[in-house]
């Protein structure tokens, strides 16, 4: 049985001649803390747009919880909470006043439920004051707390971290975990702090040039095989020696080092290759490969 | 009820704001200085458009605002001068806010985020525009009626229908028909209700601008440009075949509700005619906010 809360298939959106995404298909599946990646302009926030229902597709469709956005606007979007780009709120009034104003635009809120929100983020003591003497960071999390308001089944944060310091940050990761655990939510967040989204995602999906590259569970994505940099001198001369005699991919090189993916068992097996071919070789290093990595990997791989 | 509860905070949200209180506070301090000019030199628009009157007639109008005084007569002969200047003005500076300050704010973005059609969140902007448009002008109604009264006390209304409007004036004969004080301040709050439906078309007019641009200030310019752009327009004489459609030359149709016998007909027929703008605007408005793509 499919238990995705979001679905996307063929999305595409253009401006003008610019296609900004283009033919996208996603899945999240309910418990997901599912991260969306990509370079600036891959189309990210133009996706998480569409899917928030703050602009039309040109093509393709989406589904949230079963129920088409297209379609019955107001139930799919009943299930979503959503912080797109930076929290935008009515700085004359309380905190309280704007979770109510735009809470009122879904359904009947109450004071408990304002209280037991604010509460969420840490911000409970502080309901009563206007938002324009809040830091950014505090108009994060009551951005947060305004996307929780609905009781949504799918949480949609767009760099929920952007502009904060490195406290701020991690007060927002934290946050967002802890909410996927305890509120039972999925949370679809988009991001570039890799090591961010790292930290929190179960799945994710890399985007470049409006089209998908990737999507699946972390680890999957990294595959069995782990990242060896090997320490040794002659660097090209060994790179083109892994690359055209033994058929390897080299990842990344320097004056003092190579990297490439490689099973553990043929890790002895290169090693012998390259000192049989004169190098000498003072570091072999296996770690399993950051998504940093893995990103680099499959954008560079969608230019060419 | 979603409806009523998103108006509640529109209201709730607009009201909070201190433009909103400085707007009341600018209407008072305008009508009291209109009192103040009165009170000290017999200032008003008629005897200002009385000086192009021939002799006796000028007297006529004259010798009748002067013996005639009283509250009554000072809210009727200054709500021309407050429902063509000052309301067109309000109604433009907050109806061209409506949606063009969210979109600045980046709070259409959040609102629009929430299970709400467009229609429903677009229409609750042009009910709160409404009421903050009838506000404004029964709140004008009132303060002058009533600081009228306070201060040059009550009576009948010398019917000044033929004073308001120049083309009456000139055929002012001096023979008017006293309404009583009861009639004259039901009469004065019809007109004032038909003001309200006028001034509401400069409301969504503004609106309807503000849902193109992305600057409130541009809302606002650009409607109370082509408000006086299109007063000129009707004074044009080759563009008389024009005046039928250009609604600002209706602004004044509620002048006839202070003759003997108003001319009903007439008067029910700018009512639709009205009407007939504001839902063309409204549905103009509406078709561009549906499709707009929010990218703020």
């Amino acid at each position: 049985m499919n238990d995705a809360i979001l679905e996307t298939q063929d999305l595409t959106k253009r401006f003008g001649a610019r296609v900004a995404v283009d033919r996208l298909s996603l899945c999240v599946e309910r418990g997901d803390v599912f991260g969306f990646l990509g370079p600036n302009g891959a189309g990210k926030t133009t996706t998480i747009r569409m899917v928030t229902g703050l602009i039309r597709p040109n093509r393709g469709r989406i589904v949230v919880g079963g129920v088409r956005l297209r379609r019955h606007r107001r139930r799919a979007l009943a299930k979503v909470g959503a912080l797109v780009e930076t929290p935008a709120f009515y700085p004359h009034l309380s905190a309280l006043n704007n979770l109510a104003a735009f809470g009122s635009l879904s359904r009947r809120v109450t004071r408990a439920e304002l209280d037991e929100t604010l509460d969420l983020v840490g911000l409970l003591g502080r309901g009563a004051d206007k938002v324009r003497a809040y830091s950014h960071g505090m108009k994060q999390r009551l951005g947060i707390a305004c996307a929780l308001l609905p009781r949504p089944e799918l949480l949609v944060l767009d760099e929920p971290s952007d502009g904060l310091d490195p406290r701020g940050i991690k007060e927002v990761r934290d946050l967002i975990v802890s909410l996927a655990r305890e509120l039972d939510v999925t949370v679809f967040i988009s991001s570039h702090i890799l090591s961010e989204v790292e930290q929190m995602c179960t799945r994710l999906a890399i985007i470049d040039h409006g089209r998908l590259v990737k999507q699946g569970a972390i680890a999957e994505l990294r595959g069995p095989e782990p990242v060896v940099t090997f320490g040794l001198d002659r660097v090209a001369e060994a790179k083109a020696l892994l690359e055209k005699q033994l058929g390897l991919s080299v990842l990344s090189s320097d004056e003092a080092e190579l990297r490439l993916k490689l099973a553990h068992e043929r890790i002895a097996d290169v090693n012998a290759a390259l000192v049989r071919a004169g190098h000498r070789v003072h570091a072999i290093v296996p770690e399993q490969q950051s998504l940093e990595d893995l990103f680099l990997e499959l954008t560079e791989k969608s230019i060419l | 009820m979603r409806f009523l509860r998103a108006l509640k905070y529109e209201l709730v949200k607009n009201l909070r704001k201190k433009r909103t209180f400085w707007a009341f506070v600018a209407i008072a301090a305008l009508v009291s200085i209109l009192l103040t000019a009165y009170t000290a030199t017999r200032w008003n628009p008629v005897t200002y458009y009385a000086k192009g009157l021939g002799g006796v007639r000028r007297a006529l109008v004259m010798k009748a605002v002067d013996e005639c005084a009283n509250g009554a007569l000072f809210a009727t002969l200054f709500m021309g001068l407050l429902s063509f200047a000052l309301l067109p003005v309000l109604a433009v500076a907050f109806g061209g806010e409506l949606i063009s300050s969210e979109i600045q704010l980046g709070t259409l973005r959040t609102a629009l985020t929430r299970p709400v059609t467009r229609l429903g969140y677009y229409t609750t902007k042009y009910a709160y525009a409404a009421i903050i448009t009838l506000g404004f002008v029964l709140f004008t109604a009132l303060f002058t009626y009533g600081l009228g009264v306070a201060f040059l006390g009550r009576g009948p209304l010398l019917a000044p229908a033929a004073f308001l409007r120049p083309s009456f004036a000139a055929q002012f004969s001096g023979v008017t028909q006293p309404l009583s004080e009861q009639t004259a301040f039901v009469r004065y709050l019809v007109a004032y209700l038909l003001v309200a439906l006028a001034v509401m078309t400069m409301t969504t007019l503004s609106l309807t601008l503000s849902t193109v641009v992305k600057h409130t200030g541009a809302a606002m310019i650009i409607a109370i440009s082509l408000y006086f752009i299109l007063h000129i327009l009707t004074m044009t004489p080759w563009l008389e075949s024009w005046r039928p459609y250009l609604f600002v030359s209706k602004m004044d149709y509620w002048v006839p509700v202070f003759t003997a016998d108003p001319p009903s007909g007439e008067i029910w027929r700018t009512v639709a005619y009205f009407a007939v703008y504001n839902a063309a605007l409204f549905a103009v408005g509406l078709a561009v906010f549906l499709r707009r793509d929010i990218q703020c």
